[in-house]
């Protein structure tokens, strides 16, 4: 009896971690998005070239 | 042939206790594979944890950076169409740069969650490859961003 509760409180542990870890990729993945987008805004901004006419 | 009950009895309970022995063993063995990969995640858990807490304070951070970079692209671009300097021009770029110097401000956040007791408890907690790794990357932003407080080391 005690190693059937043992392996049910580890499957319950496991299914915890899996959820932990679903909820943590989640939020890597929008974090990443935002640091992407400031790479990217930061690139686009740095690749700005002021040639032309118009230079002071 | 005449088998002695007494050696029967004994040896059905020997083959009982060696069935159940084997079940035992069975489900130990189980229970010891569910541990590691339970541990394993664990420790692959706190390893996600602990870089999307250090993210979550780099990237506002940055956010802001870029925003300020930006207003200051953006008034620059006016000046050029334009061809004009204004003090008020001057003022706004004065305060934008003001802002983008938080530069400094995410270096001072990151020395001190790089010290914090939390951000320790848990890199001594993940395994060592990942904490050098952990370490290595917030040096270099580290470094990066002090390049950036001082544009002619660059």
């Amino acid at each position: 009896m005690k190693i059937l509760k043992a392996l049910r409180r580890l499957d319950e542990l496991a299914m915890l971690e899996a959820e932990k870890e679903r909820r943590e990729l989640e939020r890597r993945e929008a974090l990443m998005l935002r640091l992407n987008k400031s790479r990217y805004n930061n690139l686009k901004l740095f690749s700005l070239k002021p040639k032309g006419d118009n230079v002071c | 042939m005449e088998f002695p009950v007494e050696q029967v009895i004994i040896g059905i309970f020997a083959l009982f206790g060696a069935a159940v022995t084997g079940i035992f063993s069975v489900y130990n063995t189980k229970i010891s594979k569910k541990v590691s990969q339970v541990e394993k995640k664990t420790n692959g858990n706190q390893t996600l944890t602990a870089g999307n807490d250090i993210l979550d304070q780099i990237v506002p951070a940055l956010e802001r950076k870029d925003e300020a970079l930006d207003k200051i692209a953006e008034i620059l671009d006016n000046i050029l169409r334009a061809q004009t300097l204004t003090s008020q021009q001057l003022r706004s770029i004065q305060l934008i740069l003001e802002n983008r110097c938080q530069a400094l401000d995410v270096v001072k956040a990151l020395q001190s969650l790089m010290e914090s007791r939390h951000v320790h408890d848990q890199l001594e907690k993940i395994d060592e490859p990942a904490h050098e790794d952990v370490k290595e990357i917030l040096d270099e932003i580290v470094e990066k961003l002090e390049c950036d407080k001082n544009p002619n080391e660059r």
